[in-house]
């Protein structure tokens, strides 16, 4: 059995994190995708960390993809890279605005060469407005699109989360990923392809969508509260007697079975504490009175009581340990080891889907420059000589710099 | 122009953030999504306020383009009705507790006996195995056991949570990717299947590369609220806080040598030869020292002019934008991210639009969120259900 997008292929010449993290879903998905690298290779290679001298960011970003090296300034080259394009079902690329036209990759370029290709390009600013040829990376974006506002402790100014956590990078492939799906289905059904043009300042805007409909509901900055929701009450971690616990009570009913569950029957039936909105407005007088009951007891009893009374509620994971040893992660292999050739074990998480009849997978961890170069160029018909003639064409130009 | 998904119906058994995410996103690429609402609706009506017009933000935020049927699945002809919507549908989106799909008999095995090429997606907050697969999770108990809220906060001090609700986002994402998927492997084989996604491996997916990264052999400290970074708050200036890296990809750049020259044009000379930010490794592991220097230069200058700057010196740079900057933000609106829909009660209400431009297939904006029960007349004629049945039904208060 194989992936949804068996047989598809995939030309990714992107670079960073979110272009790669793109074209990785799709080749988990089934699709064959050859990341292409100038031979200096993916910028980022150039960033720590290393583990036996392998960069770990393109073997995380870029996983189930296969690596070849191409010098687009050698005529030879240029003509695999336009047998890749017509090879291509889908081209992804994230350059800087203008650079692919440079480069005689443009949309309008490949689309005469191959007129069914899906050209996927992911941007930073969008390609209108003041700022379209400002560029973006993860950090930046994150900044620009609000995330600094909706989060902090209360009377705090705001803060992004640190790297390892939610981040631009790979919030943006959840939307470009989906519009490329798409794209595939329609010129499935029609043969007929198209642009897919997203940019990460957009995407990042674009994920803080309940925010954003609640300021356009009051024009009003959304409050920074810590660890609680500013719209459903109770929703926070709170202190216990010995560390925190998260407790959250979506509906009415949830509420009435976490006032069962601390010993406060009468808080439920309180017409101050009704209803989610009834509780919105009367937290500061139930949130004080919540949070003396958790303090009295550790968190292990109170998860206890509040998982019998099916109240959502969790600890708090501070490391990464702490997620490794989760029983979920564990159960579900969502976090696992993989063999990498020079670095050895690695650690790496699952695909974010299960398919009951086309299963998805990762295949292997991001390649190393050119790992794949002389098996592709053997599959587009070059001979082992021109092979070992471009080496060393490549080795003299980087002896001559 | 066409929509990409003309003509699919999906049939809508989510409530809150994820899974009405996930079909919002096919209504707005297309589909007909009927959203089965228990009686009362879908509980994120109730989140809030903020409201606008008596309906949830939260809510308004989530379900454009959809229709709303109010169906009571526990009455015997309220299930009927159901399964007859699913019988000719060509996607089930659900996000019950697990199980709980069985039990009402709209689960996958029943669903798919009656219709073969049935696209059949489950969202769930744990996963499909182990000991916690049935507790309930929500956003914010995710957050803390995924490990979103370590990264966020200080050492110490009261855990911080992500203001948005951006796992259970990231979920409805991922959902809208495995039933895009699955319908590609239908129109080239005929075939349905059962597709999965859950908040946890989401969590985790986003998380990824960040594991890998931790098997480096200078590991570091364990918890992220202890490693040396960039300040996350962004440098305080005369208005609003701006963050910037100086690039760290070019080879060879004299990165360095550029820091000292930005040293003496924001009037921090007296710091520009201080050894411990001599290279970039110095300068990230005493940020916060740096942060207290910079910030005295920056208050001269407004984010937009320290922008300037930053850009002279090939530095990425962004104002820390808040939502009253953000959603009037020329660059935000010339790129239509913010459109508006006509609501019934709300009336004309701003939204966050499309972020990607689709050439062949653009999304559009087709209606406004349903009011609760809005389409049960119309949905529930088209599968038989007769006027005079409809009455009785709305009696009993089955609609």
């Amino acid at each position: 059995m194989s992936g949804p997008l068996d047989g598809i292929k995939v030309l990714d010449i992107s670079g960073g994190a979110a272009g790669p993290i793109a074209a990785s879903l799709l080749a988990e998905l089934g699709a064959d995708v050859i990341k292409v690298e100038a031979p200096w290779g993916d910028f980022v290679r150039n960033r720590a960390p290393y583990k036996n001298g392998v960069d770990l960011m393109v073997t995380g970003f870029s996983r189930s993809k296969r690596s070849l090296v191409l010098d687009l300034t050698t005529d030879r080259d240029r003509a695999l890279m336009m047998q890749l394009v017509e090879w291509a079902d889908i081209f992804l690329e994230n350059f800087k605005g203008g650079t692919v036209e440079r480069m005689g990759l443009g949309y309008e370029t490949l689309r005469e060469i191959n007129p069914r290709i899906i050209y996927a390009s992911s941007g930073s600013y969008g390609s209108r407005g003041p700022l379209r040829s400002k560029s973006t990376m993860g950090n930046t974006s994150v900044m620009f699109s609000g995330w600094g506002s909706i989060s902090g402790p209360s009377g705090g100014r705001g803060e992004t989360p640190r790297n390892g956590g939610i981040a631009a990078d790979p919030v943006s492939p959840t939307f470009f990923t989906t519009d490329i799906l798409l794209a595939l289905y329609h010129r499935e059904r029609t043969g007929v392809g198209q642009k897919v043009d997203t940019a990460q300042i957009l995407t990042s805007v674009a994920f803080l969508q309940t925010r954003a409909q609640q300021f356009f509901a009051t024009g009003e900055q959304p409050a920074l509260r810590g660890s609680a929701s500013d719209f459903l009450v109770p929703s926070e971690a709170f202190a216990t007697a010995d560390d925190f616990l998260a407790v959250e009570a979506p509906t009415d009913g949830t509420w009435r079975r976490l006032c069962g569950a601390l010993g406060v029957p009468e808080l439920a039936t309180d017409a101050r504490f009704a209803s989610n909105a009834a509780r919105v407005e009367h937290r500061d007088e139930l949130v004080p009175h919540l949070a003396a009951i958790f303090k009295s007891r550790p968190t292990e009893h109170w998860l206890s009581a509040l998982r019998e009374a099916e109240v959502p509620c969790a600890r708090v994971s501070t490391t990464f340990d702490d997620l490794y040893a989760d029983p979920q992660v564990r159960a579900n292999q969502l976090v696992f080891e993989m063999d990498h050739p020079v670095a050895g074990p690695l650690k790496t998480s699952a695909v974010p889907w299960e398919f009951s009849r086309t299963p998805a997978g990762v295949k292997s961890l991001g390649p190393m420059l050119g790992e794949h170069s002389a098996e592709i160029r053997a599959e587009f018909g070059f001979q082992p000589e021109d092979e070992r003639e471009l080496a060393a064409a490549r080795a003299a130009r980087l002896v001559g710099r | 122009m066409p929509a990409a998904l003309e003509g699919i119906t999906v049939v809508d058994f989510t409530q809150g953030h994820g899974g009405p995410f996930c079909t919002m996103h096919l209504a707005d690429a297309g589909a007909e999504v009927v959203k089965v609402e228990p009686p009362g609706g879908d509980w994120a009506r109730q989140i809030g306020p903020p409201t606008a017009g008596g309906e949830s933000a939260y809510f308004l935020a989530l379900n454009r383009n959809k229709k709303s049927v109010e169906l009571d699945l526990r009455d015997q002809r309220g299930l009927e009705i159901a399964r007859e919507l699913t019988r000719t549908a060509d996607v089930v989106v659900q996000n019950y507790r697990p199980g709980v799909a069985d039990e009402l008999g709209i689960g996958y095995e029943a669903l798919s006996a009656i219709n073969p090429g049935l696209i059949y997606c489950s969202i769930s907050a744990y996963d499909s195995e182990g000991p916690d697969r049935d507790l309930p999770g929500t956003e914010l108990t995710l957050q803390a056991r995924g490990g979103v809220m370590r990264t966020l906060g200080e050492v110490g001090q009261p855990p911080v949570r992500f203001g948005e609700d951006g796992i259970s986002a990231a979920t409805g994402n991922y959902a809208t990717q495995a039933v895009v998927a699955a319908l590609f492997h239908r129109l080239r084989t005929g075939e349905g299947q059962h597709v999965k996604v859950s908040m946890l491996r989401s969590v985790m997916h986003l998380q990824s590369c960040t594991f890998t990264f931790d098997c480096a052999p200078d590991r570091g400290q364990d918890d992220p609220r202890t490693r040396p970074t960039e300040p996350n708050a962004g440098y305080a200036t005369a208005d609003l806080p701006i963050g910037f890296n100086f690039p760290f990809m070019l080879a060879g750049y004299p990165a360095d040598e550029r820091w000292r020259e930005f040293c003496h044009r924001i009037g921090l000379a007296h710091i520009a030869d201080d050894p411990r930010f001599a290279d970039r490794f110095g300068r990230e592991g005493n940020a916060n020292v740096l942060r207290e220097y910079y910030e005295t230069a920056f208050a001269k200058y407004t984010s937009a002019e320290l922008s300037e700057i930053l850009e002279e010196f090939g530095a990425l740079n962004a104002v820390y934008n808040d939502f009253p900057t953000l959603l009037a933000h020329p660059q935000i609106l010339a790129n239509d991210l913010v459109i508006e829909f006509d609501h019934p009660t709300a009336g004309p209400t701003k939204t966050i639009g499309f972020p990607t431009v689709m050439t062949e297939t653009p999304k559009q904006l087709r209606t406004p969120p349903p009011l609760l029960g809005q389409h049960t007349t119309e949905v529930l004629g088209n599968v038989g259900v007769t006027t005079e049945e409809l009455t009785t039904l709305r009696g009993r208060g089955v609609v």
